[in-house]
């Protein structure tokens, strides 16, 4: 090569820079994509290779129901092929941190598998010792190794788990229902480091038999924690196998074998250890029954008087409060009453004090007057002689008045004297007894003289003077008389008013005794009362206290007794357990069998396979669609280039340089931007696929960091490929120009022909078009290559973004079709594993009856469901295991699975004509209704059966067939091993949160009767595929992106070349005086109508693309769904507007910098 | 005042170290209505004079008047509709559009002025009355200049500016072509500014400004312009 062509080559790429990095870019954008894409299978594979192999991952594992000796160990380790052995003691058990058990994110007890870890080898593991025996290494990414006994590792995944466990926390481990100590001896363990390992290459950890079912994650603790005498697995290596690839059918086959000759040995090794058991359980169950029995007894007593207690007391506590507001309201009214007494009390006294004071001043008042008269006594005394002595004179005056006057009137009327001097004697006498006082002695001695004189005048005379003296005496003897006696009067009067004080006295002294009584009495009342009241109060708050006492301890009470009876039926309980336990295991030793399983059988390790594979998939239409897109655009754009330089061409060829020297230019041109473009979409594509496409499947895997490697030979395909597109392109234009002689070359290429557009011919849609839609439309139709190009680029793109959001639709539809959709397949929402009935001793319809009253299960149904492998006459190399489903009510299976033909709509019943199969495995053995199926049993016998219909279905294979045929075709009647149900309207109707935990609650309730193993929701299944799309969001974001980037560099490429072409053109108009805006909408018109037609034929070739995509990257066991959902078409054709718009922009700009004076200088 | 003023114009090309004056201080006038012809030899500055008269190109210094209008001091937006409304063009190579006929191409000018022509008269008038639905391909080199003359003229501008538009033509054509411009310049009262290498066709201008090294040379007025016919070469 020439230095002046080195030269010409080197000068065109910088002027045509833009050009020349478009076509890299687009080879870049190709190249990344194809080589990218290819090399992440690939890369997945290795990555987990090598990580088996680093960690030694088992080739077999083998499960025994009853445990397996170490004379089976011994036996494993002498079958043929296989090179180590590693037993393991494990035990699924709940896990506790801080005496909280952890709780799994559908609320169910989290559940971990605690595995046995050889100390002795893991330490040689770390000094470098690679022990094949040493398998299913833990992968330590944090931490330290166990030094103590009681510390383990734990799993680095857990995300279901609602607590994220960390290094230096103690979990505690505890047992379902059974008794742990007899399986560990230590339940508390420290974590000192954080694995993963490759026997858990997903999220997924699998089933267990306890709580919901499902294994959260795994522990590893030393082996001497264990005390049983037994092992739950084998781990078998089989010498040689990691020759092969993993995942590879040559491995699985080079394993086969082994498993077979595994499967041999059990028989004979289960039947050595069922005897063993036998002779060592049954007489433990025995003896464990009649203490059990004792110990119950005892039990029962004791809490029989534990409750009593709870009773009384919290009788008290319930009725105490009455009885103290009993006491309460007679305290408070006895004490009302006495006050109320002694109130009374008090007036009463009161008032009788005042009066005893009334009386006391009025007596106080007498007695001042009484004392006035000391002698009233006395006065009256001699008043009283006085009258006395008065009346006596007063009657003697009268006496001897009247004798004096009846003798005078004797004397008168008889005249005679002699009389007179007896009367004048008697009156003498009279007169005597009253000398000196009204008759005077002289008159006495008159009248004696008289009367001796007798002298009866004088005695008459004195006589009647002595009359008329006593009359007068008298008189003022009446009056003295009549004094006295008001005296006396007057001092009776005085008398009795004293008599009187002296009554009132006593009477004044009695009220004061009387009132002085009361006072003291009251006294004594109110102290009494106080008193009272004080004791009452007392006893009061001593009731009061008594009841607080029992109240709280009525509250805790219960808790207390129900804890105590939890102890107690706990210590019943794991003795009841044991004893189960050995009964089942004594029970279970004629059905016992081994699992024997290759690495298929390990959680999430199939899955990873299919991941990677589902990239070998995408990468077989994906890529090549890309590249082929790619390809044409760089093609177009040499082509282009050639053409603009042509009349240098001319030059060239004149000067005399041959055809080839003057081709090399542009191929030189060409390679070197393929060289660049490949370099670059390599280093970026080798590595940003793989990497963010096994980030997106990280969220489902637990695998050491991705393995990069340039894949030479994915590198050499697309370097060749496009190099071969884009020089090609440069050759084929070449050659056409260089066929012209070198004159025709240098004058201006004759300016393409105007031709009508087949539109002018049709008038009246022509004439209603406006101008410039006219030039619009001729423009786009005259220039056919254009026009090709541009809608091969955007179609192209547009398709394959709608494919890359179709295959989201679709994958994720199968969940929704299968189960969780309005119209799904899967009706019912849960499957109980039922127990086996030999076991628990109950029949599944007994079961079926006691599920059924359940009122949080709406319908149920029993079922019967083995796996086996099933292929068609017509297909006998397909074979796909297929599940052979049996209702034990042909009618209510409808309600349960919904049984249609997707295609036809046409709905089935079962019945005894012929079985009905899914979609998928119908499709894949070729099989029509009335075509026969078969199934293999285990004993390799072929058992054929008829097809009467094929029905919709997603997920895994089916067979769906009556009671009555299954029994006719396999010779036996089936088993019933699960209960599918569907759960009640208001447990549907809760919120999530609430669902959940009442589905939780219905599952731990089933699953601790006897005939239910564990219960299994469909949305477990739902939230499964759920994960996997979340990682598919990713993949789909790439390929969107990728997409995305193509159309957007397309579109910029094919737009530059439009306005390259027509510089002249525009130039033109803007010498018109078009304002930029309509110089832009002039060329823009074309691009717009270009990017519509090309994202609706996107579309067009978008959906036959998707199924094509779809049926190479479907898997076997689903179905994914066909259609692509509305919003992915909204989505894709947005994306290809919005970059369309955004290369308008940026062409704007460019429209706007064409120089008129440059363009227009000279022809071409 | 002058319709057209140039004062002082100057536009330089940078050629790596050395400075190419395209117009070197160029300044003359030209009346309304006159048929002015620029001449001079190839590479004296012609096409860059009438590509800044025209608003396609600025001038690195000096003064550009169009009736009274400072068009070296528009801005991009008034430039535009200074091509738009008051300027029509014609090319040495015609510069139609091929996909458009002729009627089309004429109508791309008329579709964007208010005041233009109908397309279809001036077409007549160029003599294509019966060419309208032929594409350039279809039509001589003559043939597609008138469809270019038609096009500027259609618009109805105030001026019209031709670069050497006989260049690409034989005699004949060549002497109709100039017929054209002459009888348009004379019956509507358009200035007509005609750029070309030929002398022989300075009698049939107004004016005649000889240029030479982007310098002028010699300002002409000729008060009796001959006819087209009148003149050989
Ligand atoms: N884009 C450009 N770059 C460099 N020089 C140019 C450019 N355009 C024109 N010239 C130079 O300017 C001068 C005048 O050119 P031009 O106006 O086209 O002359 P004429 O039209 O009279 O032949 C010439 O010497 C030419 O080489
Ligand atoms: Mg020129």
């Amino acid at each position: 090569m020439s230095k002046a062509l080195f030269k010409d080559v080197f000068r065109s790429i910088i002027r045509t820079r833009n050009r020349f990095l478009s076509i890299a870019a687009i080879v870049a954008l190709g190249i990344s994509v194809f080589a990218g894409i290819k090399a992440t299978a690939p890369n997945l594979k290795d990555t987990a290779e090598k990580y088996f192999y680093d960690y030694n991952l088992s080739d077999i594992s083998i499960v025994s129901t009853i445990g397996l000796s170490e004379n089976d160990i011994y036996k494993i380790s002498k079958v043929s092929g296989v090179e180590a052995v590693m037993p393991v003691k494990s035990a699924d058990v709940f896990i506790e941190v801080d005496g909280k058990k952890v709780i799994d994110i559908e609320g169910a007890q989290y559940v971990c598998r605690a595995t046995s870890l050889n100390m002795d080898m893991a330490t040689a593991f770390q000094n470098g010792v690679n022990d094949a025996a040493y398998m299913n290494r833990p992968d330590l990414l944090e931490g330290a190794y166990p030094k103590q006994e009681n510390e383990c590792l734990i799993d680095s995944s857990a995300v279901t788990s609602t607590h994220k466990f960390a290094i230096g926390e103690t979990v505690t481990l505890t047992g379902d229902n059974e008794n742990l100590k007899n399986k560990l001896k230590n339940t508390q363990f420290t974590i000192v480091g954080i694995v993963r390992t490759p026997m858990y290459i997903s999220v997924e950890r699998g089933n267990t038999l306890i709580g919901s079912g499902k294994l959260g994650n795994f522990i590893f603790i030393p082996e001497t924690n264990f005390v049983t005498d037994y092992y739950t697995h084998a781990f078998i290596s089989v010498a040689g196998a990691f020759g092969y690839k993993a995942f590879s059918p040559e491995y699985k086959a080079y394993v086969e074998p082994v498993i077979k000759d595994l499967e041999a040995i059990s028989e004979d090794r289960v039947r050595a250890r069922a005897m063993s058991l036998s002779i060592e359980l049954a007489p433990q169950v025995e003896r464990g029954e009649t203490e059990l029995a004792a110990k119950e007894i005892e039990a029962e007593q004791k809490l029989a008087e534990a409750r009593e207690l709870v009773k009384q007391i919290k009788y008290y506590a319930e009725n105490g409060d009455e009885e103290l507001a009993a006491k309460k309201e007679e305290f408070e009214s006895s004490l009302s009453d006495a006050q109320r007494r002694l109130l009374s009390g008090r007036s009463e006294y009161n008032a009788g004090l005042a009066e005893y004071n009334r009386k006391l001043a009025e007596y106080r008042a007498a007695k001042a007057i009484a004392d006035q008269y000391p002698n009233a006594r006395a006065d009256y005394a001699r008043a009283k002689y006085d009258l006395e002595e008065a009346k006596k004179d007063l009657d003697e005056a009268e006496n001897a008045l009247n004798e004096t006057r009846r003798l005078l009137d004797q004397a008168g009327e008889e005249g005679n004297l002699s009389n007179y001097v007896v009367v004048a004697q008697a009156v003498a006498r009279v007169l005597a007894g009253r000398a000196g006082e009204s008759i005077s002695p002289e008159t006495l001695e008159q009248l004696q003289q008289a009367i001796n004189e007798e002298n009866a005048q004088q005695v008459y005379f004195i006589l009647e003077g002595a009359q008329r003296a006593l009359e007068g005496e008298l008189n003022k003897a009446k009056y003295e008389y009549q004094v006295k006696e008001m005296q006396l009067e007057a001092a009776a009067q005085d008398i009795k008013k004293l008599d009187e004080l002296e009554a009132a006295e006593k009477k004044l002294r009695e009220a004061e005794l009387k009132l002085n009584a009361g006072s003291s009495e009251l006294s004594i009342g109110e102290l009494t009362l106080n008193m009272r009241q004080m004791e009452l109060k007392y006893e009061l708050t001593l009731a009061e206290e008594k009841l607080a006492q029992a109240k709280a301890k009525a509250k805790t009470a219960d808790e207390e007794y129900a804890k105590k009876e939890a102890e107690v039926r706990q210590q019943l309980q794991n003795a009841r357990h044991d004893i189960d336990n050995a009964k089942k295991v004594l029970a279970s030793l004629d059905s016992a069998a081994w699992s024997v399983d290759g690495r298929d059988a390990l959680p999430g390790h199939v899955e990873y396979d299919q991941s990677a594979d589902n990239m070998t998939a995408f990468s077989a239409v994906f890529p090549v669609f890309f590249f082929f897109i790619a390809a044409v655009v760089s093609l177009t754009t040499m082509t282009r280039m050639v053409e603009e330089e042509r009349v240098q061409l001319g030059t060239l060829k004149a000067l005399g340089y041959t055809s080839g020297a003057i081709a090399a230019k542009y191929l030189i041109y060409a390679t070197l931007a393929t060289l660049i473009g490949t370099v670059l979409g390599l280093a970026i594509g080798f590595v940003l696929f793989p990497v963010s496409i096994y980030n997106a499947y990280s969220i489902m895997f637990t695998t050491p960091k991705i393995i990069l490697a340039f894949r030479t030979r994915y590198a050499l395909i697309g370097l060749i490929l496009f190099l071969a597109a884009v020089s090609s392109g440069a050759i084929l234009a070449c050659r056409s120009a260089l066929a012209d002689n070198p004159s025709k070359l240098m004058r201006p290429k004759a300016p393409k022909k105007g031709k009508r557009v087949f539109l002018e011919r049709i008038g009246f849609i022509w004439k209603r078009m406006s101008f410039n839609t006219k030039v619009t439309a001729r423009n786009l139709l005259r220039n056919k290559r254009r026009f090709i190009m541009t809608l091969v680029g955007i179609s192209g793109c547009t398709a394959l973004l709608l494919t890359g959001l179709g295959i989201k639709d679709s994958i994720s539809s199968i969940s929704k079709n299968q189960f969780s959709g309005e119209n799904a397949v899967a009706k019912y929402d849960a499957q109980i594993v039922l127990n086996d009935r030999n076991v628990s001793g109950i029949s599944p319809e007994e079961t079926l009856a006691g599920v059924k009253e359940d009122v949080r299960v709406k319908d149920a149904i029993l079922t019967h469901m083995r796996t086996l492998n099933g292929s068609s006459e017509r297909e006998p190399d397909t074979v796909l295991p297929v599940s052979i489903l049996v209702p034990g009510n042909t009618e209510d299976l409808q309600n349960f699975i919904k049984l249609r033909n997707r295609k036809t709509g046409e709905a089935y019943t079962l019945n005894s004509e012929g079985v009905l199969v899914s979609e998928k495995f119908a499709a894949k053995t070729k099989t029509n209704p009335g075509d026969e199926i078969f199934v293999t049993l285990n004993d390799g016998s072929n058992v054929n059966m008829k097809v009467a219909g094929v029905v919709e279905n997603y997920a895994f294979h089916y067979i769906y067939m009556t009671k009555e045929l299954y029994t006719q075709t396999f010779g036996e009647e089936p088993v019933f091993d699960f209960i599918t149900a569907k759960l009640s309207d208001n447990i549907k109707s809760m919120d999530e949160t609430e669902r959940n935990a009442e589905k939780t609650k219905l599952a731990t309730d089933l699953a601790k009767r006897d005939d239910i193993s564990v219960v299994v929701y469909t949305d477990q299944a739902v939230n499964t595929f759920n994960k996997l799309l979340k990682g598919l969001d990713a993949l789909v974001f790439i390929f969107v992106g990728s997409a995305g980037a193509l159309a957007f560099v397309v579109l910029y490429n094919l737009s530059n070349i439009n306005i390259n072409e027509r510089l002249r053109e525009l130039a033109t108009i803007k010498v018109l005086g078009f304002y930029d805006r309509e110089v832009a909408s002039y060329v823009f018109r074309e691009n717009i109508l270009l990017t519509a037609l090309g994202v609706a034929s996107g579309i067009l070739i978008g959906i036959p693309l998707h199924k094509f995509v779809i049926n190479i990257a479907e898997v076997n066991i689903v179905m994914f769904g066909r259609s692509i959902s509305w919003l992915s078409m909204v989505i894709a054709t947005s994306v290809t507007v919005v970059f369309a718009i955004i290369v308008n922009a940026l062409m704007r700009q460019k429209l706007k910098k064409i120089s008129m004076v440059e363009s227009l200088k000279s022809v071409e | 005042m002058s319709f057209i003023e140039f004062d002082g114009v100057y536009k330089r090309y940078q050629m790596g170290e050395i400075v190419i004056p395209a117009a070197d201080g160029v300044t003359f006038s030209i009346e309304q209505g006159e048929f002015c012809v620029i001449t001079g030899p190839s590479g004296a500055g012609k096409t860059t004079i009438l590509n800044i008269l025209g608003g396609m190109d600025d001038c690195d210094d000096g003064k550009v008047r169009v009736a009274g209008d400072l068009v070296s001091g528009y801005n991009r937006k008034r430039l535009i509709e200074y091509r738009r409304f008051e300027v029509g063009f014609v090319f040495q190579f015609y510069n139609l559009v091929p996909n458009l006929t002729a009627l089309e191409n004429v109508e791309l000018a008329t579709q964007i002025s208010k005041k233009s022509l109908d397309a279809q008269k001036v077409l007549e008038r160029v003599g294509l009355g019966d060419r309208l639905n032929n594409f350039p391909s279809q039509l001589s080199g003559g043939e597609q200049q008138r469809v270019s003359i038609a096009r500027a003229l259609a618009k109805n501008p105030k001026l019209l500016l031709c670069d050497e538009p006989t260049g690409a033509l034989d005699y004949t054509t060549g002497k109709q072509i100039l017929k054209l411009l002459q009888d348009t310049s004379r019956e509507t009262g358009m200035t007509v500014v005609v750029v070309t290498h030929n002398q022989a066709v300075t009698p049939i201008a107004n004016r005649i400004i000889s240029l030479r090294s982007g310098r002028v040379h010699r300002i002409a007025v000729n008060d009796n312009p001959v006819s087209v016919e009148r003149i050989e070469w």
